[in-house]
């Protein structure tokens, strides 16, 4: 991993503009030495797939605020798996409820920001995921 | 002799209390002294500055009596899954005592998409009530005394949810011009915080074609509904999106601007729009500031419509409902969050404000439950019956410290939107993206401090839990999908030819600069034709899909 930095996209999609969340989380990524290609709100499934494989992404962050956590996490992860990018670690947060983190982890998810979490917390998780990959 | 053994908890505790306050700049970063004395406001005069409640410049109030005339209305807001169950929220709140109604619609209303396409199923009923059509708005409604009850229906910018309320109103005969409403009509503020709805709006620097039916339906509404209210600005919004005090009365008085010229345009005399307008103002950042940020905007207000539109007094009078910062409620420990609440119904009731919304204690995960909303509703009873804060106007008028805060603020204040008429404007500025680079600005700002701990979250970044508290989030999927088979129902029903004729009619119309939309829109309404229909036609105009998700095209091409 010397040299790369860990290159992480980050969305929304669907009807739903709640982006302050993302934005801080897309700035701290950055200040972190995170590479962060930041595609903003009102995303499609397949776009952000798209984007993913052309930047050539290690992570990819979605963010969700009005619900539709797990129905479009689903469809995301299986476009992802179809054009054989399976590999990308897949990050969630936002406003859910609690038990959608176990649901979001089974099909798939590697770690889901409720509410309230710090974005120092954030940063570490995904050098710690990033690093888990690489060993 | 034995010796003492400090323990963890023995040193916390002397620490505790040797505590002392260290931050000495309010939320907005003016720096503020220990205490303040005459010579702090030895400029002001109370005629020129001050004066009485209903005078101006207004900062003690819009009237004279204050509360002893009338009480705040209690706006308590709901979004429940489905209409069915928000005319439930609806009657329940009335028998719990409260009088005002708002609701806030979901994603699939505010998008002006269909409820049944992909991809907006699974947002469908979860922040707030899905109201789609004609037959929404009549089952919400349904034995609801329009006419003794203050409604308001949040559908931003989408005049037709508001049309349909008009109809179903005309239907059970009641006249029109006795009918009270909050209105949620030209809401130009929208923008810069749902850039995805940016079309609403403008369009290239100018009104969209819905940002002109929103002007048409303004106009509308202020010729033919009397009682009608705008709440046009969601100046809340912005501290939601990270704005501060200063920023957010900026934003609220250069949105007004943009509104009052539009209706001058228009031809609408300045004493019939400027009484009507009424914006809401965030409270719960910073206790004293958010204050003084409201009597220095009703300030600033009376003097723009004085000086620079040439109001009479009532329009001077600068009315607002005070709205509590759903972004200021935790996640965690969420039933702190009642706290929260009751500092916010204080800052809005020590500001004399016309109404209140208090959020509930779950807001940071769903909207209001039956539970945290009544308890939402009592904290403002007690306030409201028990306190007996409300008894005078203006309890904090002539506080040293206060009146000092609001010059300062109102100086500031004036600077931004001095910046804003420099930028062009209002509209200008969106399409400058100058005001989505402030909130953001501001929003990193605020959350660095969280993240060190400067700005303290009780709860979150200090006496924080292992365990958390989980809040239980309904299950709503079932009463959801009853709800989007009873929509595609509603559409199977439709004579689609009469569907097709009033959207290409209201199409047609469309093409013409001069001509009014609202008629064309109500036919499209009575025609059955969809919000999102409405919607997708309108934006067809501007050279835009017709469905913002990019899933379906125009029914009738």
């Amino acid at each position: 991993m010397e040299g790369k930095k860990i290159r992480v996209v980050i969305a929304k999609i669907g009807p739903d503009d709640h982006y302050v969340g993302m934005e801080c989380v897309a700035q701290w990524l950055r200040e972190g030495g995170i590479e962060v290609v930041y595609l903003g709100t009102n995303q499609r499934v397949d776009g952000v797939v798209k984007a993913v494989i052309e930047e050539d992404a290690d992570v990819l962050g979605l963010s969700f605020h009005c619900r539709g956590e797990i129905e479009m996490t689903n469809r995301v992860i299986t476009r992802l798996r179809e054009e054989n990018a399976g590999d990308v670690r897949v990050i969630v947060g936002g406003v859910m409820p609690h038990e959608s983190v176990s649901k979001l982890k089974e099909i798939g998810v590697s770690i889901v920001f409720l509410p309230g979490s710090s974005m120092t917390d954030i940063v570490n998780c995904v050098k710690t995921l990033y690093a888990e990959e690489k060993e | 002799m034995k010796k003492k053994v400090t323990t963890g908890e023995d040193i916390f505790l002397q620490q505790s209390l040797k505590e002392r306050v260290t931050n000495f700049t309010t939320d907005s970063g003016i720096p503020v002294k220990g205490v303040y004395k005459p010579e702090d406001i030895k400029e002001m005069e109370y005629e020129r500055n001050l004066n009485d409640p209903e005078q101006y410049p207004f900062t003690r109030g819009y009237h004279r009596d204050m509360y002893r005339g009338r009480l705040w209305s209690m706006r308590l807001i709901s979004g429940a899954e489905t209409p069915e169950r928000q005319n439930d929220r609806f009657r329940y709140l009335i028998s719990q005592g409260g009088n005002a109604l708002d609701v806030v619609a979901d994603a699939s209303t505010m998008y002006g998409i269909e409820p049944d396409q992909p991809g907006a199923v699974p947002y469908v009923g979860h922040s707030g009530c899905p109201t789609n059509c004609i037959e929404d708005v009549d089952i919400m409604m349904k034995g609801i005394p329009l006419d003794k009850i203050n409604i308001c229906i949040q559908s931003l910018s989408f005049p037709p949810p508001l049309m349909a309320y008009i109809l179903i109103a005309q239907e059970r005969c009641y006249d029109l011009k006795e009918l009270p409403m909050v209105a949620g009509i030209a809401q130009y503020h929208c923008p810069p915080i749902i850039p995805s709805l940016k079309f609403s709006i403008c369009h290239k620097g100018h009104f969209s074609t819905l940002g002109r039916l929103t002007n048409d339906f303004a106009e509308y509404v202020l010729r033919n509904l009397p009682k009608w209210t705008f709440w046009y600005m969601d100046a809340a919004d912005y501290v939601d999106a990270g704005a501060n005090a200063i920023l957010e009365g900026a934003l609220l008085i250069s949105c007004t601007k943009e509104l009052i010229r539009e209706m001058l345009r228009r031809n609408i005399d300045i004493n019939v729009v400027a009484p009507r307008i009424s914006p809401n103002i965030s409270a719960g950042r910073d206790f004293f500031e958010d204050i003084a940020k409201i009597r220095a905007i009703r300030r600033i207000w009376a003097r723009m419509m004085k000086e620079e539109f040439g109001a009479g007094p009532k329009g001077m009078a600068m009315r607002f409902y005070a709205r509590g910062i759903g972004s200021y409620m935790e996640g965690r420990q969420p039933l702190v969050n009642i706290v929260r609440g009751t500092l916010t119904t204080l800052i809005g009731v020590l500001s004399g404000a016309s109404g209140i919304q208090t959020c509930s204690y779950d807001e940071a995960w769903c909207p209001p439950t039956e539970e945290a909303a009544k308890l939402a509703l009592r904290t403002q009873q007690v306030i409201r019956y028990e306190s007996g804060i409300p008894r005078v106007a203006d309890p904090l008028g002539g506080s040293y410290y206060v009146e000092w805060l609001t010059n300062r603020i109102e100086e500031e204040i004036l600077a931004t939107v001095d910046r804003i008429e420099q930028m062009g404007g209002w509209l200008a500025a969106i399409e400058k993206d100058w005001i989505r680079s402030q909130l953001r600005q501001d929003a990193i700002e605020r959350q660095r401090k969280v993240e060190s701990g400067e700005r303290v979250r009780v709860g979150v970044n200090c006496f924080a839990e292992e365990e958390e508290t989980e809040i239980r989030v309904p299950d709503i999927r079932d009463e959801v999908t009853r709800y989007i088979s009873r929509y595609k129902r509603f559409k199977e029903k439709r004579d689609m030819q009469k569907v097709k004729k009033a959207l290409e009619d209201l199409s047609r119309a469309a093409e013409r600069e001069e001509v009014d939309l609202v008629p064309y829109t109500f036919e499209a309404v009575k025609a059955h034709a969809t919000f999102a229909e409405i919607v997708g036609v309108l934006r067809m105009k501007d050279g835009l899909d017709y469905d913002l998700l990019g899933e379906r095209s125009y029914p009738f091409s």
